[in-house]
């Protein structure tokens, strides 16, 4: 039976995605810091007026490498863009029941979840991959024109400056990862790391982030211990990101004393939080790489949205944030993640 | 900003988050701010073109500087795919988490259609200033949004028969 015109009107309504969207005064900021450059410059020459300048840069240069053979970097805005990295094999320090798990091509999905970095530059973004095992892994990292990799600086790529794409890790080798369900679904609420400002964790030659994890990760990267440096504090990232499954509107949290709102993206009930500097309970800890859990307890969070007026609020450990009951059925939710079975491998 | 702000920082000030939920829903995430900037630098090289309420004017602006974007961001990332032989993702979808049965019906109108159902249903706007923003008279906007409107319900009911199709793309964003 087709709906009435009065129940289309409240089911549109209902699916704005920008509905409980807010901007806050530093994206204004950030807007009228360019508005103001711009309109301060000399004009220039004549321009049809609704072609960007931008979009000289962003096109022409990769053109004319594709024109020229396509080695070396193509430019994007500021950012030049390198060779893609190099697919990394990890020496697991205590290798897995299940073994090495190779990744499997076409379940590779950039989620549309972006966060800015407090220093500028590309965004961050996750992505998350499935394997052969049947497990689900969520990465983070530096965003740029829906490529997903990482900078080169803090060591990586020979801090050449540049953006590289990185391939997926190996997958069940790496921290970040969960077993799917029976429906294929990822409960993957909740992780909390530091990281470095090029967003790249596996990039060997790059500084590492967190005194605890260092000697793990390091030990993964077949290095001796000696051979890297703590990076320094500056280029430390807070990085608090999950899925919180479809019925995820949004979520609160306060940072350095200011309360954020971020809308999740759909359908995963995406989100990401980048914050300067290491931030952890415990200063020896360093982090908590990769805790994976039912609910953002334990981080900045203090609220999380749900469709229909759910209003998940998070005190605390052991207090609301783990009461069962804000949860919409009661239950965690999971995001269904792409099929892993040879029929979903031929999509 | 300055204590005594002009007039075009005063409707700055008064539609930049108007403008921003606008492009929100139009383009993916990490464009907004690009697109945004843009619509309010358009705005002011234009300024003294603007004869009537602002917003609809400004939304008319974003509205290009958004098709602009998605045209161009569909361009970098096939040249980029050539480059590195990497997939790019895809750019937001326009819809709509949660109702499955409503994205699918989305899914299947024009581009037109979505946007007349967006203006009044998401952005707020009266057939009057919706109008000034796809650039056409009242009456033409009125016909558009009510044939879109009955596309979409018959759309909606064929897919509760189970006569249409889910499209794959309508469930997710990348």
């Amino acid at each position: 039976m087709r709906p009435t015109g009065e129940e289309l009107a409240a089911r549109l309504a209902d699916s704005d995605p920008a509905r409980r969207l807010e901007f806050d005064d530093g994206f204004r900021e950030r807007v009228w810091r360019v508005v103001a450059a711009r309109r301060a410059q000399p004009a220039g020459r004549t321009r049809r007026w609704w072609r960007p300048q931008l979009r000289v840069v962003t096109l022409a240069v990769p053109l004319a490498l594709v024109l020229a053979g396509g080695a070396g970097a193509a430019v994007s805005g500021l950012i030049r863009i390198g060779a893609p990295a190099t697919p990394f094999h990890f020496a697991s320090p205590q290798p897995l029941s299940l073994g090495p798990a190779p990744v499997e091509r076409g379940a590779v999905h950039l989620l549309a979840v972006v966060a800015p970095d407090p220093q500028g530059g590309p965004p961050w973004g996750l992505r998350i991959v499935t394997t052969t095992h049947g497990y689900g892994c969520i990465e983070v990292g530096r965003v740029l024109d829906g490529s997903f990799g990482g900078l080169g600086e803090d060591g990586s790529f020979n801090d050449d400056g540049e953006f590289h794409a990185v391939p997926p890790v190996d997958a069940e080798n790496a921290a970040g990862c969960a077993p799917l369900d029976r429906s294929g679904r990822l409960f993957y609420n909740v992780a909390s790391a530091v990281g470095t400002a090029s967003g790249t964790f596996f990039v060997p030659g790059g500084c590492v982030s967190s005194r605890a994890f260092a000697p793990v990760l390091l030990r993964m990267l077949e290095r001796h211990p000696a051979d890297s440096d703590l990076c320094p504090a500056a280029s430390n990232r807070t990085l608090i990101y999950g899925l919180l499954g479809p019925d995820a509107e949004s979520i609160a949290y306060t940072l350095d004393g200011q309360r954020h709102v971020q809308a999740t993206t759909a359908p995963q009930g995406a989100y990401l939080i980048v914050g300067s500097g290491a931030r952890s309970a415990d200063p020896e800890l360093g982090d908590l790489p990769f805790a994976a859990g039912t609910l953002p307890v334990d981080t900045p969070i203090t609220e999380v949205r749900y469709r229909g007026g759910v209003v998940c609020r998070l005190v605390g450990a052991g207090q609301n944030g783990r009461t069962p009951n804000c949860l919409p059925g009661g239950h965690p939710v999971g995001y269904a993640a792409p099929p892993t079975t040879a029929a979903g491998r031929r999509r | 900003m300055r204590s005594d702000p002009g007039p075009f920082e005063a409707t700055f000030d008064a539609h930049w988050q108007a403008v921003s939920r606008y492009a929100a829903r139009r383009v993916a995430p990490e464009a907004v701010q690009d697109v945004v900037s843009e619509t309010f630098l358009v705005a002011w090289r234009r300024y003294d073109e603007l004869n009537g309420e602002p917003l609809p004017w400004l939304l008319g602006i974003a509205r290009r500087v958004a098709a602009n974007q998605r045209r161009a961001g569909a361009r970098r990332r096939a040249l980029l795919e050539r480059l590195h032989g990497a997939a790019a993702s895809e750019r937001r979808s326009d819809l709509v988490p949660g109702d499955r049965r409503l994205a699918a019906a989305w899914a299947l109108l024009n581009e037109r259609d979505r946007e007349a159902l967006m203006l009044v249903a998401w952005d707020g706007l009266d057939h009057r200033d919706a109008a000034t923003v796809m650039g056409c008279s009242t009456s033409a906007f009125t016909v558009r949004v009510h044939r879109a409107r009955r596309r979409l319900a018959r759309l909606l009911g064929r897919d509760e028969k189970g006569a249409i199709e889910i499209p794959a793309r309508a469930g997710s964003l990348t």
